[in-house]
């Protein structure tokens, strides 16, 4: 029953995984952003390159001071990242007319990645835009930097024992508690490249200074649609692939793609074993069943030819007995015969001599 | 294994192989050969079977400056390979017209390759045989072309006009002959004798019919050109003229030689008398830009003339086209108020206002206000979508002081009706009268200094050396007649960094009196105070290309705050 069992075994599990259907953006419901979330649009026309807000981030968030001191723009020769000590860093790219840059930092999306990905919550998309992280239930996995499509948290790997996931929090704390009124590195900029304000507000701010100003800026928000939305916008004079930036990522967010396949997981979970499990029950029984038919088919005939046989060995027997018995009988009457003769013999011989004498 | 499958799999092995090699072959730089190919400016690409049917073969790339080379060891000229037509040479090569495409292929293939064959026979280095096709019809030649393209600018007219080498073929009433020249080059066309005859007071650029594509009644520049420049100056070469212009391709079409034109062109026109009119075709010195005469029963509603400064003008443009793109006559006999079929659609509004055109009046002179000079303001200011009224008076004249009678009762003056001598006089007194020298406030009430101190937190007050750089800006303007008219109030230049207050002003508003905190959602588009400084200095100095002070040198402007 091989082949049946596999078919029975595919027809299951392809009509309940048919019953799941198209899971469309995590169980359908589109999300478009707190309301009044915040952000921070960055203008790379205007940014000079002085780092002036990491010095500002570096501060406010008392980091621990770096290498190189924040005067030192020798540092914009060489690409940098984030990392555990950095919340932000001013790369220097080569543009058409001199060199542009552009500040990297947590893009604080709308449907970030890393709180998608996270399956102790340790991230939270806060209703003021920020993207914050908790260190107490955090567990260590870095998922979430597998998954950022912006390669932004960053690992304390230094520490053994209570190593953190770091990353830019858009001042969530210090503008919660009052300390400052909008994100360090947005006070600190000379030049205003930086704006913060409601993200729909910065969007119509983006949309107009592009209107007046169309030889200056490429037509594209980066960041309004990217990867379902960010919170942090980029214009640019060049394109942003000049940047560095990844102009691949698409519109879909990193909950949208995996929410169709992670949605046909709970049913699998829960359909397949009990219906797959029912499916092999079946036919276990079946065989069982078979197979104990089988044994007493067989138990029966072996009993059947052993009769057969004891009856056949009785008749021989007993035709063997009787053959000889008959045997018996004919060689004693032939020998009685015999002895008959012989004594009739004897005693014809002994009349004669009985009359010759 | 048997035998068999090891045959096949090293076979699959060495296919895969062969596969990635020639994908790969584009990492391996073999299609650099065209990004580096070596620039030549004489590259002719042979494809004129083009317009007789579909190509079977890439055109072909023809090096024209090294086959003319070659002529030279054989003392042979340019009738090797070109046919003489009423004695000028016919720039297509042996033949006068393209006939069809089997014999256009015979006659280049014959006479190109023939030629070949000769000079391998006799032992001279040569070109590609028969049988080489792809060695001339190379669909990926080493030779990119290098060529600029070349023209003729006043100066080089003005060369040609002057000198005594192209004498008129005109006969003036003494006998001698003409003083002016224009009827060697110059000709109109007769559409039913299909001959080209001189018109004198009708010269105009030859590209006014001769257009980039050859059309019914004219040929294509290229040709025309080739074949009347070239021609002539082979000509000269021949009669033994010492200063001829160039034949070879590179002669006039690479970058070192009309560098060496630019030049020439230049000590010419220096050495010519101050007052010489480099285009002496009768043109006005100043004129009132007027409309035309308003079709049948339509009312002439328009904007009044404006005095124009022909002559000035004239001196600072290449050529007359910058301005007259397809005829030598005004403007508005094409460009109409309401806009006509010649002009394209396009009204006299836009044709004069329009500012993102390269031929309009205030489109040319945004293009001058691009300049560094003048950037570092114009770039702050550049956005307006609608100037202020009074910059209409710059250019437009006053009606009252053109005393002309309206057409009919309560309409507008008929300002068509003026002759052009008319026209001529009322622009020149208007001109004299118009300031065009750019004017500031008396040193004394322009700030020496100008402290900032508003917003001093890490770094001390910034010193601003005020008058130092507004007398800079006054002395890069004071060049320009242009900048002069239209800077010649006052206050004007001060309009750039004190933006969006009353012009004129001695005293105008503070910074800090609009710029506060920053992200003021009711002004979306108002930088705080720290930006505001920083944008518009910065801004300035980037639009100006000024090496000192770097944006990011801090200290520079503003000493560090000692805590």
């Amino acid at each position: 029953m091989k082949r049946r069992q596999f078919l029975g075994l595919l027809g299951a599990a392809g009509i309940t995984a048919t019953l799941g259907g198209k899971a469309e953006a995590a169980g359908g419901h589109t999300f478009d952003g707190y309301p009044d979330a915040k952000g921070v649009l960055f203008d790379s026309t205007r940014c000079i390159g002085c780092r002036k807000c990491e010095a500002a981030c570096n501060k406010v968030n008392k980091l621990p001071a770096p290498q190189k001191p924040f005067e030192d723009l020798k540092v914009l020769d060489t690409e940098r990242r984030t990392d555990d000590k950095t919340y932000t860093v001013v790369n220097k790219y080569k543009g058409k007319s001199g060199p542009v840059f552009r500040k990297i930092q947590c893009n604080h999306c709308q449907e970030p990645a890393c709180a998608s990905v996270c399956f102790v919550k340790a991230f939270t998309k806060n209703p003021d835009g920020s993207v914050t992280y908790d260190p107490t239930v955090c567990v260590g996995c870095r998922y979430c930097m597998v998954a950022c499509p912006f390669n932004i948290p960053a690992y304390e790997y230094s520490d053994p024992l209570t190593p953190r996931v770091r990353k830019c929090t858009l001042c969530h704390d210090q503008i919660q508690s009052g300390e400052q009124t909008m994100p360090g590195c947005v006070a600190a900029c000379p030049k205003e490249a930086l704006t913060y304000g409601k993200r729909a507000d910065l969007i119509e701010i983006a949309r107009e200074r592009i209107k007046k100003h169309p030889e200056r800026y490429v037509n594209h928000i980066y960041g309004e649609k990217e990867m379902g939305g960010t919170n942090w916008l980029y214009l640019s004079g060049e394109s942003f692939g000049t940047l560095g930036m990844r102009e691949d990522l698409g519109n879909k967010s990193v909950p949208e793609i995996s929410a169709g396949p992670l949605s046909v997981v709970p049913m699998v979970a829960a359909l397949w074993p009990a219906l797959l499990g029912g499916v092999w029950a079946i036919n276990k029984r079946k065989e069982k069943v078979a197979e104990e038919e089988r044994k007493a088919a067989v138990k029966t005939a072996k009993a059947e030819v052993r009769a057969e046989a004891a009856t056949k060995l009785a008749k021989a027997m007993k035709d063997a007995e009787d053959d000889k018995n008959r045997a018996i009988e004919r060689e004693v009457k032939r020998a009685l015969e015999e002895a008959a003769a012989a004594a009739k013999e004897d005693a014809a011989a002994a009349k004669k001599d009985e009359e010759g004498a | 294994m048997e035998k068999g499958r090891v045959l096949l799999l090293s076979a699959g092995a060495l296919f895969a192989l062969a596969v990635v090699s020639i994908l790969s072959l584009e990492a391996q730089g073999v299609g650099e050969a065209q990004a580096n190919a070596a620039l030549r400016t004489d590259v002719v690409k042979i494809d004129a079977m083009k317009a007789l049917g579909p190509l079977e073969l890439p055109p072909v790339t023809f090096l024209h400056d090294k086959h003319t080379a070659a002529l030279k060891t054989g003392d042979k000229d340019c009738t090797v390979c070109h046919l003489e037509k009423d004695g000028k040479l016919v720039v297509k090569f042996k033949r006068e017209k393209d006939a069809s495409a089997s014999e256009v292929k015979d006659i280049y293939h014959k006479n190109c390759i023939g030629c070949h064959k000769d000079m391998a026979a006799k032992g001279q280095k040569s070109g590609p045989l028969d049988g080489a096709c792809r060695s001339c019809h190379d669909a990926k030649p080493a030779t990119v072309s290098g060529r600029q393209p070349a023209g003729f600018n006043t100066a080089l007219h003005f060369r040609h006009s002057e000198t005594k080498d192209i004498p008129s073929a005109l006969k003036a009433e003494n006998g001698e002959a003409q003083k002016d020249n224009c009827d060697r080059c110059h000709h109109e066309y007769n559409k039913e004798a299909k001959k080209t005859f001189y018109a004198k007071g009708k010269e105009g650029t030859c590209r006014y019919c001769h257009l980039e594509k050859a059309t019914k009644e004219a040929r294509s520049m290229a040709e025309a050109s080739h074949a009347s420049c070239v021609g002539c100056h082979r000509e000269l070469a021949l009669k033994g003229v010492k200063e001829v212009g160039p034949t070879q391709c590179a002669g006039c079409h690479s970058k070192e030689a009309q560098e060496k034109i630019e030049a020439k062109n230049k000590a010419a026109v220096a050495k010519a008398p101050a007052d010489t009119r480099l285009i002496r075709r009768q043109q006005p010195d100043q004129t009132l830009v007027v409309i035309d005469k308003p079709a049948e029963g339509l009312k002439p509603l328009a904007m009044t003339p404006v005095a124009f400064n022909h002559k000035l003008h004239e001196k600072n443009v290449e050529s007359c086209r910058a301005c007259h793109h397809k005829g030598l006559q005004a403007c508005s006999k094409c460009h109409t108020v309401a806009g006509s079929k010649d002009g394209g659609g396009v009204q006299l509004e836009q044709a004069m206002h329009m500012a993102t055109a390269n031929r309009s009046c205030v489109g040319c002179h945004n293009q001058k206000k691009a300049e560094p000079k003048c950037a570092g303001c114009h770039d702050l200011i550049k956005f307006r979508s609608t100037p202020a009224k009074t910059e209409c008076r710059k250019c437009h004249v006053d009606a009252a002081k053109l005393k002309v009678a309206p057409a009919e009762a309560g309409g507008m003056p008929a300002y068509w009706t003026m002759k052009p001598e008319e026209k001529s006089a009322a622009a020149a007194q208007i001109l004299k009268d118009r300031p065009e020298k750019a004017d500031i406030f008396s040193t004394e009430d322009i700030p020496e200094k100008v402290v900032i101190k508003y917003a001093v937190n890490e770094y001390e007050a910034s010193e601003m050396p005020h008058r130092k750089i507004v007398l800079k800006l006054m002395e890069n303007v004071k060049d320009s007649k242009m900048s002069g008219v239209f800077h010649s109030d006052p206050g004007t230049v001060c309009q750039a960094c004190h933006h969006h207050s009353l012009a004129g002003q001695k005293k105008p508003p503070r910074c800090v009196n609009c710029h506060g905190k920053p992200f003021d959602p009711s002004q979306p588009n108002r930088p705080g105070l720290k930006a505001a400084y920083h944008g518009q200095c910065m801004g300035c100095h980037k639009s100006m290309a000024l090496k000192k002070p770097l944006n990011t040198d801090c200290v520079g402007c503003h000493k560090e705050r000692k805590k």
